[in-house]
Parts: structure tokens; sequence; C-alpha cells
């Protein structure tokens, strides 16, 4: 690839700078939903291979269909568990109101994250999962960890996520013991959530969790997101400077969960009382007969 | 024909930006060859090379993240042309001058991004731009022209040429 031709540029190298910028600058400016269709034309056309060269690396068909099952199980465990913990410190507070605490999240849905945008200042994850398959936008997206972020675009088999690394995802958050509610962004300087409107006379301390609130009706109640790391008085002296370290992973997500619509974490019901052992008849004569 | 030539090389900046860049990458700092390759396309092939690399590449990492399916192909294709523009005014077979280049074209990019996607707050623009650029530059600088320059004499086995 050795360089032909003279060292400045001429007139049609400009006129072809010309025109890419014109492409470029007509999709930037057209609105997001073309953006997106655009983006799928050229998936399935143009840059079809592309795509295999982009993509993760999947394993064997079985292996990777066991450790899906074994993480969803995971996930929902994990889910479970926060929604306990939500339960017990809602208990007095809601009593009279288990009964809309009994809905469950009905549905995880699987998918694999099969491409990464390079970004080096947003993140953006390709899923396995389309319209056709139920994912729709503004569905939360989950993973092991908690909170991984929410679907911004669809098409048939596939779909764009945005993380919580990226600045344009803003979470409604609350203090899981204290209840303050307050909103968490991305903070590029810190490299952490930051968890903002909480009032200076809160007690937020290091290691609190961070839960979703409901609020917005973007990500469901009670969905983990992450724990405080570092508390502050803000310069104002009106509310704290709370930051949050997520609890995803997101530099080693493989596959992550869709929640299907209309969830909400589930309180389980409370175990069955386990009944007094009555001795067996057999059992009962050899004791009589020792006695 | 040449521009099968394009397509196959930006699918293999793409292949090593998923394998390679994933395996060199010192905490969430990745080296950027698609950036790279389209700066050694304006260098070496001109204009239209680097434009046109650019585009592809730009496009192609458009479409995992559709929201600046538009701005990636710009400010990709502005580097392709301003390291063709510059190849003029400097050795550019010379490792030193190509990751130099490099290195400054990924800053240039790095920082238009930065302060589009933060819709021109220069603050949070220069914050993402410090946190992000500098050291994905430094890395990309450093990796990528030694390997085009060792890396063919010593696959070939050719070792004692590749570091006289």
């Amino acid at each position: 690839m050795v360089r032909k031709g003279a060292p400045h540029p001429r007139v049609g190298d400009w006129v072809a700078l010309a025109v890419v910028a014109l492409l470029s600058l007509m999709l930037q400016v057209s609105g997001a939903s073309f953006r997106y269709r655009v983006a799928g034309f050229l998936r399935h056309t143009v840059f079809l291979p592309a795509r295999l060269v982009t993509a993760y690396a999947v394993g064997p068909a079985d292996p990777a269909r066991e450790l899906t099952r074994l993480r969803s199980e995971l996930t929902q465990a994990r889910l479970d568990t926060a929604a306990l913990v939500e339960a017990r410190l809602e208990n007095d507070r809601l009593r009279e109101q288990l009964a809309f605490l009994s809905l469950q999240v009905d549905k995880l849905v699987p998918c694999q994250v099969i491409g990464k945008g390079a970004d080096r200042f947003g993140e953006v994850l390709t899923l396995s999962r389309g319209w056709a398959d139920g994912a729709f936008e503004g569905q939360s997206v989950v993973g092991p960890g908690g909170l991984v972020g929410v679907v911004t675009g669809t098409e048939a088999h596939e779909c764009w996520a945005k993380t919580l690394r990226h600045g344009g995802v803003p979470v409604s958050g609350l203090l899981s013991e204290s209840r303050y509610v307050g909103m968490l962004r991305w903070s590029p300087r810190h490299q952490l959530l930051r968890f903002a409107g909480i009032p200076i006379h809160s007690d937020a301390t290091d290691g609190m969790a961070v839960v979703t609130s409901g609020h917005g009706r973007i990500f469901p109640k009670g969905i983990p997101i992450g724990a405080v790391v570092r508390v502050a008085d803000d310069s104002t002296g009106l509310v704290k400077e709370i930051y949050v370290r997520p609890g995803a992973d997101f530099d080693r997500l493989e596959e992550v969960f869709l929640l299907a619509p209309g969830s909400r974490l589930v309180v389980p019901p409370p175990p069955e009382p386990v009944p007094a052992r009555v001795p067996a008849a057999a059992e009962s004569s050899a004791i009589e007969r020792q006695g | 024909m040449f521009y099968w030539r394009y397509l196959l090389l930006s699918f293999l900046a793409l292949l090593l930006d998923a394998t390679v860049a994933r395996r060199l990458a010192i905490g969430s700092i990745r080296p950027d060859f698609g950036l790279a390759i389209v700066v050694y396309a304006g260098l070496l092939g001109g204009c239209r090379a680097g434009i046109a690399f650019g585009l592809l590449i730009g496009l192609i990492r458009g479409c995992l993240e559709p929201d600046w399916l538009g701005l990636t192909p710009l400010l990709l294709g502005l580097v392709g042309f301003a390291a063709a523009c510059t190849s003029a005014m400097v050795n550019r077979k010379h490792p030193l001058t190509q990751g130099g280049l490099i290195a400054m074209l990924l800053l240039g990019h790095d920082l238009l991004r930065a302060v589009v996607v933060s819709s021109g707050d220069i603050v949070e623009a220069l914050t993402l731009w410090f946190r992000a650029a500098p050291a994905s530059a430094l890395l990309t600088a450093v990796l990528v022209p030694a390997a085009a320059t060792f890396l063919p004499a010593i696959l070939l086995g050719d070792s004692r040429r590749a570091f006289s």
C-alpha cells in the first residue's frame, strides 16, 4: 500500500471529504429511530461479515446454555434476596399493602451480549434479543450484580442497551435503609455513580445498599444498583455528595437478562410452618418398650 | 479490487479490536486499532483511501452504537484526511512519526467526540477526554507502529533484521 500521486489534497479529495461529511451530518441530525433503522439495515446487509468479527466468541452450545440457565437462576436468587431485604425493611410501613407486593419478577429473558461499542466515553451493548423476541425500548437490563442498563433501540432479533456507565442513563435510586430517594448518574471523573438529591440530614454511610426506587416507571422498584462508597457534604451544605459503586461488572458482561414488562420484585411467600413430627406407630411402641 | 482490499483491512481492524485489543487492555484503556488503520490508510494511501477507510470503519462502529451513527464516520473520515495531509510533511515510513501522528490524531478525534458527547459542556468534555484519551493514545501509538515494523520480520523468521 504505497502512496501514489501528489501529496497535497486535490479537488477530488476535498469533494470526497465534503460528501462524507454531508452524509455523516445528515445521518447524525436525522431522528434516533431513523439512525437505529439504518444501523439495523447496514448490519444485516453490507456489514453482515463484520458482525462475525465483532461478535463475542460463544462456547459450545450445551455448556453455554447451561451457563445461561445457571446465571439466570443466580440472578433470580439475588433479586429474591434483595426483595427479602426490602420486605424486612418495609414490613411495618407496608403491612397493609403486602397484597401488592405479592407480584413477582415474572420472567427474566436471558440474552447474550453480542457486541459492545468501541466508544471510550459511553457504553452501548448489542444484545441477542429483538422486538420479535419480546424486547422493547425502555426495558430494564439486569445482570448477576444488579441493574445493568436500559434498552434504547430494537430491531427484529437484536437490541441496543445503554449501560449505567453511559452518561445518558439517569436512574432514580433509593437508599435501602434510610429510604431517601435521589437520582444516580455516571460520573466519568470518579468512575462511580453520583447519587444526587440526598438531604444533608440523611444517615447515608459507606456500604449502604442502593436499589431502584421505581419512580419514572422505567426501572421496577427494588433492583439492586450498587453500594455507597463515598459520602461527603456538598459545597452548598444542603445535600450530601454520595458516590455509589455499581454492583454489575460491566467489563465482564457476557449474558444479561431483560425484565419482562410490568415486572416488580416479589416478596416470596413465607415458608409453611413445619408441623411437629409425630412418631410413627412402630417408633411409639419401641419408645414404650424402652420406657 | 482496490476497494475490496479496504473492506478486508477494515474487517481485520475490527477483528483486532474485538480480540487482541481486549487482551492488551490495561484496565479500561484499550488500543484503538480501527483509528490506527485509518491513520495508516491516509498516511500511505492518500486522502481518498483515508476518507474511505474512515467512513467504512466509522459506519461499522456506528452500527454498534447507533446514537453516533453519523458522528463516528465523520470524525474518522477527518482523521484519515488529516493523516493524508500531513504525510507530505513527515517521514511517513518511520515508526516514531507514525506513532506520534496516531497519538495526535487520536487525541484530536477524542476531544471533538468528547465535546459533542457532552453537548458542548467544555469542563465535562475535558474531564471525559482526560480520563480516556491520553492513555489510549499512548498505548496505541506504542503498540501499533512497533507491531507494524517488527511483526512481519519476526513472523518471517528474520529476527536479527527486525531488531537491527
